[in-house]
């Protein structure tokens, strides 16, 4: 290691960055310091004096140890007799006004004030004067502050800033009197990603939907992924007597408000527990044998009948890797047709995964400069967001931000584009990058970026054709560019990779005779020889009448659109696997009920292409199945062999036959490389100039709304309304 | 001693530019520019002047240390957050002789390379804004500000800040966060002011009183000016004396003279003939002092030798009939106010020690408050972010080591006051 100092504490040796903190020499050589403030997401702060250590030779007789530096030669104790009274003392100050109501505090058992008064083993204290008492705040939603508890490390108001760029939190008043507030005691008008409460060392923040609900030592935690947006990010369900509690980030990643509180979705009334039928134009309840025999022979009439290319499927962005190459294997092999897709294609940019792949979200910190082409990235992709803001507020990097509106990053960026779309901000952009043309903003943009030799460029997610080619300019135009396209749907990825697509097979693999063979020989069975109709073009083929069934698992067509119920109505027959009665399942002949990601395991790929497997936290609801088992019992009675266990039998299958997936650990990305669509032109996106797909246009802000799920976390809809920012 | 500093003070109108020009203003600007910036330093360092705004810092080292680091853009600010009790003299100076500051800032800014310089001023001096930024503005119109000054070439703008009332802001990083918009609360060191200020910029911040003796020190030389006063700290020292004096005010005097020399000679004693009873010789945080200690030197070393600190030079006089609880109670109560609530020792300890004062002076002192106020002591100390909270406990450990009588008389009696 080039330039090192080494520092001894408490008699080992280490050699640091000399930009290093004590803290991270003590970490680094394994020693533990007891910390209230300090944070591995903050700057240091250096308020709680929990901390300090002592320095051989220093005038000082203690030193906090997660801000000073260290010098070469630097021998420290952190453990001495007068440290330990030091300490000792600063527990007895916090306790003083803080109120001993461990038996009703939520935090109780995960207190890190709770576990060093315990360590420091503090018996009755010299304060005998009387305690403040300061009324705790319900007024927000979400969240409720008990305000008397609060040790006013500030590691809430920090991260609010420092990691979120939200700043809701602040501290008011002076001394004694400090607290941590909104801006004139209101309530909290914010993300509600709840980072704030998962870093508070003491009870001070405690969310409503976990109120009361159990001790953090009776819960039972399963690892999984929150499955919302592309993000991918890792989480825990903690669960108590079988049921889902709380949902926290994994090994202190981030969450936003959807992942950390959106889960209550699972636990709505709406689920659905057994099979419905349609029986004289209601849907009725039905086993799982009377559902599926309709399913069954609905399907086999109209195959026989009028052709296997007169079914369709439309696959989904929320079922796991193993649901959706099982559904494309039933269309293919168990109905006979490669009309399989999905609309969620509809809203992804052109060019995604063919020409923009996307870095690793880690990386995006790293880059001299972010240029964010989709003002709404940090609403559409929180985890993005997150990390744009730490290149600027941890890395001190630029940002450049191209957003019409105001948001957060507004707040952090060092240039701002008004333009109301990335088309046009790129239409002065790219003259003022080659030939030095442009005024203002754009022309200080230009400079930034002609300096920059690292570029983060965030790719929005509408992409119309002509900026399509304005980007690709762009990015030839730039150094060292790497792209972070924003992908609003959890699966999106994986249900590509898994050949959900009328014209590939997992894999990227082009139906073609060779490919087919390939398939049909592992699958054992015949299979179609021409690409399938996409999405859009089956919703023509409904129309026209060649299309006549209709497969969907998990995808809410007549909800997202309202225009495509006239469509969806002129379908013989319509099966939808789902886990909400949602309005294309009202329309439904047969509806079976699924399990929601919190009931299953498998795996999902994140829109870094990383594989991640998630894990069952409840028993399936009622009668509700996994999608994959439902696939395959269908298939089953349609004659085709289909024998899985588990998820972990599909994937090996998975294995075998997609080269991008043969050796791919979980945690791990897919190299964009491999992929054998790399740097063509094959759109993988079916928006184009002549087919523009509008968005629901709700009053839901963007970040809470994920469409049927997160209409029924009973945590989103109260604050899903919240103004953005004016 | 001839004044200096308060040469103008007692002018009528000096703090107009054409008075004070008639009485030398901006005299030593032409002889400062004709020096290279690093000469200025040098001078400053030969008359090894000392901050005066309590720390002492050598003035010399602290433009150094700025003026070495590379970058155009850095920025000198003036500490004119006068909070602490008992302290007047950048007041006159304020008040009466702005122009003296700004000669002074504008001559440091060249030294150090800013051309950018704030004064940050105390929410409570309403009346200084006005003469400032009046002061401010005939001086941009004379050209002793802006662009190309005296057609030197030297750019300096000045503009004045206004504090919202916290004498934490007093302090340097404090000030700095205020300056920048945001809540007064000091900042970790290092980074220093000098390599990473306002801004991130390097920055120098000095006092009121401090970059008044610039001007001087360049007049007469760094030498000549070094033979004034104490040998570790020369030049003129405004004292501002108050309490039970004969003629409290604000005197220049030589710095290092002797506090029985400021009472009894220049203040005219104590009043009514009464008996000294305690000093604080630098203000609120300082400890206090007794009788003994009349001979002591004020100046920084000679002060810290007799286990007190010359901190703003704020003299603070009681006589006999003053009972220390009743003082200690008081700054107490400022310092518990004041604490910025970023740290526990300062937060909690100041409010603790405030709550058993409040006590004591209801009358419902206990056995064993003395103890319990030194144990709370002992838990403050060495522990805090920042210098507050350390001056805090001075007055409750100063005055129970000199005055336990009056602790005890006052927990034994149970007399209540007010």
């Amino acid at each position: 290691m080039e330039n090192t100092v080494t520092v001894t504490i408490d008699g080992i040796t280490v050699k640091v960055k000399p930009t290093a903190t004590i803290l991270d020499a003590a970490k680094q050589a394994g020693v533990r310091i007891p910390v209230l403030c300090a944070d591995d997401k903050l700057h240091p702060y250096g308020s709680c004096r929990i901390c300090l250590v002592e320095i051989e030779k220093s005038p000082r007789k203690f030193t906090p140890s997660c801000t000073t530096p260290v010098a070469d030669n630097m021998v420290v104790k952190t453990m001495t007799p007068d440290l330990f009274e030091a300490r000792k003392r600063i527990l007895e100050l916090l306790l003083c006004h803080h109120p001993l109501d461990c038996p009703v505090c939520d935090k109780a058992g995960n207190c890190q004030l709770q576990d060093l008064v315990h360590e420091y083993g503090l018996g009755p204290s010299k304060f005998t004067e009387k305690k403040r008492v300061v009324p705790p705040n319900y007024k927000s939603a979400v969240i409720d502050r008990e305000v008397a508890r609060c040790v006013l490390c500030g590691k809430c108001v920090r991260v609010c800033r420092e990691q979120n760029a939200v700043g809701e939190l602040a501290f008011t008043r002076r001394g004694k009197e400090s607290k941590v507030s909104t801006d004139f005691d209101q309530q909290l008008d914010c993300e509600f990603c709840g980072e704030c409460v998962e870093i508070c060392p003491v009870g001070a923040l405690t969310t409503k939907q976990f109120k009361y609900r159990g001790r953090t030592w009776n819960m039972e935690r399963t690892q999984s992924v929150c499955n919302y947006c592309g993000c991918g990010c890792r989480m825990v369900y903690e669960t108590r007597q079988g049921r889902i509690v709380r949902v926290r980030s994994a090994a202190r990643n981030y969450l936003c408000g959807k992942g950390r509180f959106g889960w209550d979705a699972v636990h709505h009334a709406d689920r659905l527990t057994t099979p419905l039928v349609r029986v004289s134009g209601e849907l009725v309840p039905a086993t799982w044998d009377e559902a599926l025999a309709m399913v069954v022979t609905n399907l086999n009439v109209i195959k026989n009948k009028r052709g296997a290319d007169s079914i369709g499927g439309l696959g989904s962005v929320r079922t796991t890797n193993e649901e959706s190459y099982l559904f494309q294997k039933f269309m293919r092999s168990a109905i006979g047709t490669n009309n399989v897709d999905m609309l969620a294609r509809l809203k992804v940019p052109k060019g995604l995964n063919t020409t923009f792949f996307s870095g690793e979200l880690s990386n995006i910190s790293g880059h001299d400069v972010v240029l964010v082409l989709d003002g709404d990235v940090a609403e559409l992709n929180p985890l993005t967001g997150i990390e744009i803001v730490r290149a600027v507020n941890r890395n001190y990097k630029k940002l450049i931000l191209v957003n019409s509106g105001y948001n957060k990053l507004n707040r952090i960026a060092s240039c701002v584009l008004e333009y109301v779309s990335p088309d046009a901000a790129l239409a002065d952009l790219l003259p003022a990058l080659k030939s030095g043309q442009g005024t203002g903003a754009v022309a200080d943009a230009a400079a930034i970026l002609k300096e920059a030799t690292s570029v983060a460029v965030i790719i929005p997610a509408r992409l119309p054709d002509g900026t399509y080619y304005q980007v690709r300019e762009l990015l030839s135009l730039l150094k060292g560019a790497t792209t972070y396209p924003v992908v609003k749907r959890s699966n999106f990825l994986g249900a590509l990779d898994m050949g959900v697509l009328p014209g590939y097979y997992p894999g990227y693999q082009k139906v073609s005779p060779d490919v087919v063979s390939r398939f049909a020989s592992a699958w054992n069975c015949m299979l179609p020889e021409i690409p399938g109709k996409n999405a859009l073009e089956m919703l023509d083929a409904i129309k026209q009448g060649s299309i006549a069934a209709l497969y969907i698992m998990g995808d809410d067509p007549a909800g997202s659109d309202a225009g495509l119920k006239p469509v969806l109505e002129k379908l013989e027959f319509l099966v939808v696997q789902d886990i909400f009665l949602t309005e294309t399942a009202k329309m439904a002949d047969v509806v079976l009920p699924a399990v929601s990601s919190a009931e299953k395991a498998g795996t999902l790929t994140s829109l870094e292409r990383r594989l991640q497997g998630i894990s069952p936290a409840e028993e399936p609801l009622g009668d509700a199945q996994p999608d994959w088992n439902i696939l395959q019992t269908v298939a089953k009675k349609m004659g085709s062999a289909m024998h899985y266990a588990s998820p972990s039998d599909i994937m090996k299958e998975i294995r075998a036959l997609v080269p991008l997936y043969a050796d791919l650990a979980v945690g791990s990305v897919w190299p964009a490389e491999k992929s054998p669509l790399h740097g063509s032109e094959t759109n993988l996106s079916l928006l184009s100039d002549s087919v523009e797909k509008n968005d629901v246009i709700t009053s839901e802000r963007l970040l809470f709304s994920s469409g049927t799920t997160t209409t029924r976390s009973k945590e989103l809809t109260t604050v899903c309304t919240f103004k953005v920012e004016a | 001693m001839e004044k200096m500093l308060l040469k103008r003070v007692d002018i009528p109108n000096a703090n107009d530019i054409d008075v004070a020009l008639k009485h030398g203003a901006y005299g030593a600007l032409s002889a400062a520019f004709g020096m290279r910036p690093v000469d200025v330093v040098n001078e400053v360092k030969r008359a090894t002047l000392r901050g005066r705004g309590g720390a002492g810092f050598p003035t010399g080292l602290k433009w150094e240390l700025c003026a070495r680091v590379p970058g155009s853009l850095k920025y000198l600010l003036c500490n004119a957050d006068e909070g602490e009790p008992g302290t007047i003299k950048d007041r006159f100076i304020l008040h009466q002789d702005p122009h003296l500051l700004i000669e002074g800032m504008v001559i440091s800014g060249y030294a150090i390379g800013a051309e950018r310089g704030y004064i940050y001023l105390r929410y409570e001096y309403p009346k200084a804004i006005g003469i400032l930024e009046k002061a401010i503005e005939q001086a941009y119109a004379k050209g002793y500000l802006g662009k190309n000054i005296l057609g030197k070439g030297v750019n300096f703008d000045l503009s004045v800040h206004r504090g919202a009332g916290a004498y934490i802001c007093g302090e340097e990083t404090a000030l700095i966060e205020s300056l920048e918009g945001k809540r007064g609360q000091p900042r970790i060191r290092p980074p220093f002011p000098a390599s990473q200020g306002a801004w991130r910029k390097p920055t120098v911040i000095n006092n009121v009183e401090t970059l008044s003796n610039i001007p001087f020190i360049i007049g007469m030389g760094g030498d000549a000016y070094a033979k004034i006063g104490a040998e570790t700290a020369p030049g003129p020292k405004i004292y501002g004396v108050s309490g039970h004096v004969n003629k409290p005010g604000v005197y220049e005097l030589p710095m290092g003279t002797t506090l029985r020399e400021i009472i009894y000679t220049h203040c005219g004693g104590i009043k009514g003939g009464k008996k000294l009873k305690a000093v604080i010789p630098g203000g609120a945080s300082t400890p206090i002092l007794t009788e003994s200690h009349l001979d002591v030197k004020m100046d920084f070393n000679s002060l810290v030798a007799a286990g007190s600190m010359l901190g703003s030079g704020a003299v603070m006089v009681m006589d006999e009939t003053v009972d220390m609880v009743n003082v200690a109670y008081v700054l107490v109560r400022f310092f518990a106010h004041e604490s910025c609530g970023k740290c526990t020792p300062c937060r909690e300890g100041t409010a603790w020690l405030y709550q058993v004062y409040t006590r004591l002076m209801h009358g419902e002192g206990k056995e064993g408050d003395i103890d319990l106020l030194l144990y709370i002591c002992e838990t403050v100390k060495g522990k805090c972010f920042c210098p507050l909270g350390e001056g805090a406990i001075q007055p409750v450990l100063s005055s129970i080591k000199h005055f336990r009588a009056d602790y005890e008389a006052r927990i034994k009696s149970g007399v209540v006051s007010h």
